[in-house]
């Protein structure tokens, strides 16, 4: 009981080179490339995964919910949040769980599925807290502000922003949490170092994330006036693959501009 | 003819290739399958052919037996094949990084002959079932249940005792693992409470029952006059159907047994004792997903189990409780010496592995249970009752070898300390969102539930704190000498150079770096590698550059085994030719490098050491130091 399965890198030329660099002091930003470099199959599929394309559609139907009267009771027909919801608890966990309902149903799990239901519930939280956050409990009304917020293309180019930024780096760290801590002792001589340096590749791809935000904003002006004020399900596949795209590129401008 | 390396589906097939397998269960005949499943036989019945599952029950009267409903029987088969399943086909996605692991998640469909088809067969309990073992499991499951109309009765088979003398109805039916949770259920239960039990204990394996058996003498004398009471259920498989180690179904045979022996007694609630971290199992890292943190006791794998068990029962419902739901470890080791029973915290066991253990040490101490163990006993200040010795690593002051125990050991400690820095719920489920799974199952607002959920894992954190505080000043002196290897836990938690900033962007790699002094299996070294020293012997390698650059390169690479070997050309090599800034290998007559020459010389003490630490891990050119 309480069990945890861990695992390391497989022994690859690519995964070899991540962890050399590791131990010579690379910086963030060429870890990230190395890293990215070297999960590029595990990344190939991306496009394909249930739980990616899953975790993308939930975030544009948050927008599309924003342009509704009540935008709870939008997302309530649909079973994504329930109209009842009066907390960012209560939102974030009900979209938590009904995308595990959704993966139970297409029965096609998969870690990275795992990974963007994380960066989903981090971007919505974060949203939501900022504008939610306070000593007292937001009233259900206060809710419903802020979800159709939502619907303005430089708000949703927000969430949008932090979705990615946090895709990002929680794929960074499904790979490298099967690498950072063998460097404790040396390249890392404290917990603390290790740490810092993971708070450092957090930064790194919030930073990077700004080359999505004028995109989304703009694809879902765009798209929500295309698609008569809803978006497919389609649609918004390839609009987060595209944004996973942006970032890889800009990881490794990045990481070319460091090396130097 | 295409080189099979760059045949297009060398490495780029379908991401979907989980493992599909049909089990045909009491001696059905496997019927006709798609092409990509396997099928196997799984049999409990010892006249539906050969047997290769069996179920054992001890302490359990026959006369019991004879008013238990058919249904429950089915329960307990269907329970027994699924626990043999689940570790008969491997989850070969443990380490598919490449597949992200998409293999982890196997899909079953169960062919299972049983007593009452229509009860099975009913939608609701299909749902039950299956939306159950799926979330404990995070495989697929299907089952198809026919009518067996000639099944052996259960107790033909399960080896009941008979009845001798007179038997004592408990108030209580509860699981007893004989780890520190429930040893402390029973302490706070039988004897601070002074409540009948009946421990149901469930087991795989022989090694360390006479550790259970004597923890449970020592119980059941502390609870005199009244009686302790347990069964024991024993299940072995055919060596043919051990596969998979990860039993992630363990815990669905083990409810199962409660609910029928709660069937058997007339009760109508079973008491499961786990802390509520472990029950959640919060993930550590980024890297361990869905049921890789395992969901043994999670609040909805519970709600589902009791969703079953109020099937089975009809109308009367069951209940499952988890007392110790909104305690940490520490609070259960509290229990335990607030009924002064902490000397019985020695003979209870709670390490994940059991083949690899030994009597004398039976907690390999790097797992996460006996980390979670240890920091609980020594924030109670009860580590006299468990002590270091009872531990293959002490993860204060040993050196880690394997990297998955460094990676445990760093992320648990990781994580207490991330949790304490989340200011409120929001953060909390932000970050975490595995946490939303149970907030629905725990009944009342999901928000108040989510803060109390992030109350008890501050709880957690400072118990963690208090026990890393404790165990530095312990290991002060041995730190102060030098004798603490760089990566045990007292070391990488207290450094002076711990105060760093790494800047995002714009730094040019450091140099290599290891600790300038350490100790690694029989190999030690001081001064940066100037002073080494294999098996005691000393060598002096201030004159010796190459084969000091050498050794320091491997150990920063940790190459302490083929596996972990390295390219001499391409990697040690090039890394000594940077650091001695010139070529110290030339090439022999038949073109190869050879690793000897960084320790040639006219002092053959120096060759005697590539001897004994340096080897070649095949004819691959790679090279690895023996330490272990």
């Amino acid at each position: 009981m309480g069990h945890s399965l861990i695992g390391k890198l497989p022994r690859t030329k690519e995964w070899d080179e991540v962890s050399r660099i590791i131990s010579e002091g690379a910086d963030p930003a060429q870890v990230a490339d190395a890293t990215l470099k070297a999960a590029e199959l595990a990344m190939a599929w991306v496009q394909n995964d249930a739980g990616f394309r899953e975790a993308i559609w939930l975030l544009t139907q948050l927008g599309v919910a924003g342009t509704k009267d009540h935008p709870l009771t939008h997302l309530g027909q649909y079973g994504l949040v329930r109209p009842e919801a009066n907390s960012v608890v209560d939102v974030v966990a009900d979209l938590c769980n009904s995308f595990e309902q959704a993966m139970a149903e297409s029965r096609e799990r998969s870690d990275f599925g795992e990974v963007s239901r994380r960066a989903l519930a981090g971007a919505v939280t974060g949203y939501l807290n900022e504008r939610l956050g306070g000593m007292f409990e937001p009233s259900s009304q206060e809710i419903e502000s802020a979800m159709k917020d939502i619907r303005k293309p430089r708000v949703f180019a927000q969430v949008y922003q932090s979705y990615v930024g946090g895709l990002t780096n929680k794929s960074l760290g499904y790979f490298l949490s099967r690498e950072l801590a063998k460097h404790l002792g040396h390249r890392f001589q404290t917990a603390n170092q290790k740490r810092q340096f993971e708070s450092a590749l957090r930064t790194l791809c919030s930073e990077s994330s700004v080359v999505v935000k004028k995109y989304g904003a703009e694809w879902f002006a765009k798209h929500l006036k295309e698609e008569g004020g809803d978006i497919s399900r389609e649609s918004a596949e390839g609009f987060g693959w595209y944004g996973m795209q942006k970032m890889r590129a800009e990881l490794a401008t990045r990481a070319k501009k460091n090396g130097n | 003819m295409e080189c099979k390396r760059c045949a297009p589906n060398w490495r780029r097939g379908p991401r979907k290739m989980e493992t599909k397998l049909a089990y045909y269960c009491g001696g059905l005949t496997p019927g006709a399958q798609p092409d990509d499943w396997q099928t196997k036989g799984l049999n409990l019945w010892p006249k539906a052919g050969r047997t290769n599952v069996n179920l054992e029950v001890t302490q359990l009267y026959d006369k019991f037996w004879r008013d238990v409903p058919a249904h429950y029987e089915d329960f307990l088969e269907i329970a027994a094949y699924i626990y043999s399943g689940d570790q008969a086909l491997e989850r070969v996605g443990k380490n598919d990084v490449d597949n992200m692991g998409t293999r982890w998640r196997r899909t079953f469909h169960y062919h299972i002959p049983v007593r009452v088809p229509e009860f099975w067969d009913t939608p609701d309990v299909k749902l039950a079932l299956r939306q159950t073992l799926e979330f404990l499991t995070e495989d697929y499951y299907d089952f198809t249940f026919t009518g067996a109309a000639h099944a052996p009765a259960v107790q033909t088979f399960l080896g009941l005792e008979a009845a001798t003398g007179k038997f004592s109805r408990p108030d209580r039916l509860a699981l007893f693992s004989g780890g520190l949770d429930s040893l402390a259920g029973v302490v706070r239960d039988a004897i601070g409470e002074k409540s009948k039990l009946l421990l149901l204990n469930h087991r795989s394996n022989d090694k360390f029952s006479p550790l259970y058996e004597a923890l449970f003498q020592q119980l059941a004398e502390k609870v005199q006059p009244r009686p302790l009471s347990q069964v024991r259920v024993l299940i072995n498989k055919h060596a043919s159907l051990s596969v998979d180690y990860c039993q992630r179904a363990r815990s669905f045979l083990f409810a199962a047994m409660g609910m029928t022996v709660a069937a058997i007694l007339k009760l109508d609630e079973l008491t499961c004792y786990e802390n509520g971290v472990v029950s959640l199992n919060l993930p550590l890292c980024g890297q361990i997903t869905g049921a890789k943190a395992t969901r043994t006791t999670h609040p909805r794998v519970i709600r589902g189990l009791e969703k079953l068990g109020a099937l089975l029962a009809g109308k009367k419902g069951f209940q499952i409780h988890t007392p110790f739901f909104w305690h940490t470890k520490g609070d259960v080791v509290a229990e335990i010496l607030k009924e002064k029973c902490g000397p019985l915290i020695a003979s209870s066991r709670s390490c994940a592995g059991t083949i690899l253990r030994s009597k004398v040490k039976p907690h390999c101490g790097v797992c996460s249970q006996c980390i979670d163990r240890r920091i609980g006993v020594i924030a109670n200040s009860a580590d006299e009752f468990d002590p270091a010795s009872g531990y293959e690593i002490d993860v204060f002051s040993d050196t880690l070898p394997k990297v998955v125990d460094k990676i445990m050991t760093a992320e648990f400690i990781n994580r207490a300390f991330e949790v304490e820095t989340y200011a409120n719920a929001n953060e909390f489920i932000g970050e975490q969102p595995e946490v939303a799974l149970a907030l629905p199952y725990l009944g009342g607002s999901q928000a108040r539930m989510a803060e109390r959920i992030l109350k008890l894992y501050k709880k957690h954190a400072a118990e963690v704190e208090t026990a890393l505080e404790a165990m530095q000043l312990a290991q002060a002196k041995a730190g102060r000498r030098g004798n603490l290897p760089a990566d045990c836990l007292t070391r990488i938690m207290l450094d002076p150079a711990s105060v760093t900033v790494l800047p995002v962007a714009g730094v040019k790699p450091e140099a290599p770096s290891v600790a300038p002094a350490g100790e690694i299996g029989r190999l030690r070294w001081d001064n940066d590698f100037n002073d080494v020293y294999v098996g005691g012997v000393h060598y002096d390698l201030r004159t010796r550059d190459a084969a000091r650059h050498c050794i320091r390169y491997l150990v920063m690479m940790e190459a302490f085994d083929k596996n972990s070997a390295r390219h001499l050309e391409k990697e040690i090599n090039k890394h000594v030719r940077e650091q001695v800034k010139r070529d110290v290998l030339k090439p022999g007559s038949d073109g190869n490098l050879r690793i000897q020459h960084y320790f040639s010389g006219s002092d053959k003490i120096y060759l005697r050491l590539h001897k004994e630490l340096v080897k070649p891990a095949g004819r691959n050119g790679c090279f690895y130091l023996l330490v272990f």
